[in-house]
């Protein structure tokens, strides 16, 4: 995606050196950071000859996100990716909310919206008490009002 | 670059960053903890839309409703509604699920109501029409406008009418003021129903939420004395009844009515008449002359169809009638089958056909499949694959005098809302 718009006027391969919020740097190929928006500000701000730091960001998921970014740039096929995604997204939860804000972080559209489909079929399916006790959210609702908007939604209990 | 632009720019993200990583030193887990599961979908308010509007279904949506507060103000809201229609217009429904619905007298001698469709939103509860107050099965059916249902009760020999309109998905519902037409030599006829759509998309997919949108119903009187069309015409934002009455050269069986472009088209088997029930005006007249069998309008995909039964003694053929141009007038024939040339998907079916002294009607259509009546099978016709199909058997009674029998509905990507009254 954003990847085409370069801002580098050097022909070589271009390496920009993200930083995690615990200090380990990665080398990414410019090509593959720049699909995400964050990055890509970054550089354009002066940034691309440091270090990016990317405070919001660990090192576990800074790794699987430079992955995702590497993949993504690799020019594989369609169903390649497709397949690569699946597997991509099939972790556990806590480490699919890890990638969830980083990605929105780092701005990654494609990615986030993998992200955001993969806990959609998560979702689908359950009941209100099986979401909840998936996600860990608290049923805030009292019993009035449970059975009130049970009530009003009962067409999509059926 | 200039080193000048270069430094606010720093300066900026630098406030950016402290900002964010404040947050961050509550919002993200650190390694350390990561045995205990730290998903929290809820500090992720931004990603919810994301994630909601990627469910797979609009039941789905509404079930997550009930999780918790932050997810029910979330997905209750006309925004999230456009999300989630907009992302799901190109994905999914390229041609919404549509059901045609029977009127019927079942064996109590009330009315009953038949869905023929496969697919199972229209096997819900809402279509049994128990939620209404009236239960004593003497709720009809009387008009549909894309999700929405003009059901009435007629309270005979009081000259009263009682109207509701209900979204059978939704099972919500909302009574209109009742009728008082008189004990004056008048009956009730069609119901028509027009309604502003409650989402539309534009060209590009965008969607565009009408939360008020204004609807009207209107019910046709006949009366055998004289050439008088008296129209009824309930208006949404008054919730009152407007009474007209036109001077009709010639008024014949008012066959069906139905909604096109804001207006109402009745069709007499002569000619269509055009009701505009927001200024209370008729307008155009299409000559019809053409027919010559059974006959009854349709409109599929903003296209106005007229189709056509013909007995031809042996057999019946099928026609399929386009408006070319509306303000012309102008029918061109889009298809026309003869039953006996069609494929029947079992001998059952062409046991039915084949039966010269069974009387077929016309029931409805939905693009291409052409519903008919055989006494209590209906069977469907698609005018394109020639395929003849048992859709479903009447469990009942099927006649109605003078009143609309069978009617097309569609499940939205979004449910119409209906908002009770003030």
């Amino acid at each position: 995606m954003a990847s085409s718009e370069s801002t580098t006027t050097s022909t070589t391969t271009k390496v920009l050196r993200l930083k995690s919020s615990d200090n380990e740097i990665f080398g990414v190929e410019e090509k593959a950071a720049l699909q995400s928006e964050t990055i890509k500000s970054l550089a354009e701000d002066g940034y691309s000859e440091d270090v990016i730091p990317l405070f919001n960001v660990e090192k576990k998921t800074l790794a699987k996100i430079v992955e995702w970014l590497n993949k993504h740039a690799s020019g594989s096929s369609k169903e390649e990716l497709k397949r690569w995604d699946a597997d991509f997204v099939d972790v556990d939860k806590d480490v699919l909310y890890d990638l969830l804000l980083a990605s929105n972080y780092l701005n990654i559209e494609v990615l986030l919206h993998q992200l955001a489909q993969k806990v959609a079929d998560m979702i689908k399916g359950k009941k209100p008490e099986e979401i909840r006790q998936l996600f860990g959210i608290k049923n805030d609702f009292t019993p009035e009002e449970e059975a009130e908007i049970r009530r009003e939604n009962a067409w999509a209990f059926e | 670059m200039a080193g000048d632009s270069e430094k606010p720019s720093r300066i900026r993200y630098q406030f950016l960053v402290s900002c964010f990583s404040k947050r961050t030193q509550r919002d993200i887990p650190s390694s350390s903890s990561s045995e205990s599961s730290n998903f929290c979908l809820n500090d992720l308010q931004d990603l919810l839309i994301e994630v909601f509007q990627r469910l797979p279904t609009t039941k789905s949506a509404f079930l997550c409703k009930c999780v918790c507060k932050n997810w029910y103000s979330m997905i209750s809201t006309p925004y999230f509604a456009c999300r989630f229609i907009t992302h799901n217009f190109n994905s999914r429904y390229k041609q919404k699920p549509s059901a045609l619905i029977v009127n019927y007298i079942n064996d109590r001698n009330g009315i009953g109501l038949l869905t023929l469709s496969d697919e199972p939103m229209f096997k819900s509860e809402g279509f049994e029409l128990n939620y209404l107050p009236e239960r004593n099965g003497s709720v009809r059916v009387s008009a549909v406008f894309n999700d929405l249902m003009v059901c009435s009760v007629d309270e005979f020999g009081y000259g009263k009418l009682r109207f509701y309109i209900c979204n059978p998905f939704t099972m919500q519902w909302v009574s209109l003021p009742s009728l008082d037409y008189g004990i004056d030599i008048v009956y009730p006829s069609r119901v028509g129903f027009v309604c502003e759509p409650y989402y539309f998309e534009d060209s590009r997919g965008k969607c565009t939420i009408n939360c008020r949108y204004r609807f009207r119903v209107v019910q046709f009187f006949y009366k055998q004395t004289d050439r008088q069309l008296i129209v009824w015409t309930c208006c949404s934002e008054t919730q009152t009844w407007c009474k007209s009455v036109f001077e009709v050269l010639e008024y014949r069986w008012l066959k069906n009515v139905v909604a096109y472009n804001g207006k109402l088209l009745w069709y007499s088997g002569k000619h269509v008449v055009a009701y505009d029930p927001f200024n209370l005006e008729l307008s155009t007249f299409i000559d019809c002359f053409h027919i010559t069998g059974d006959s009854r309008i349709t409109v599929f995909r903003g296209v106005l169809r007229l189709m056509e039964l013909v007995d031809l003694g042996t057999s019946w053929s099928l026609a399929i009638w386009k408006l070319k141009d509306y303000n012309k007038g102008e029918w061109s024939l889009e298809n026309q089958v003869d039953l006996h040339t069609m494929i029947p998907e079992s001998s059952l079916v062409q046991e039915i056909v084949d039966d010269v002294y069974q009387v077929c009607e016309l029931l409805g259509c939905d693009g291409d499949i052409v519903y008919l009546q055989f006494e209590t099978s209906v069977l469907s016709c698609n005018m394109r694959t020639k395929e003849l199909k048992m859709a479903g058997k009447i469990p009942g009674e099927s006649y109605f005098y003078c009143l609309e029998k069978a009617f097309h509905i569609e499940l939205p990507l979004w449910p119409t809302p209906i908002a009770s009254p003030n």
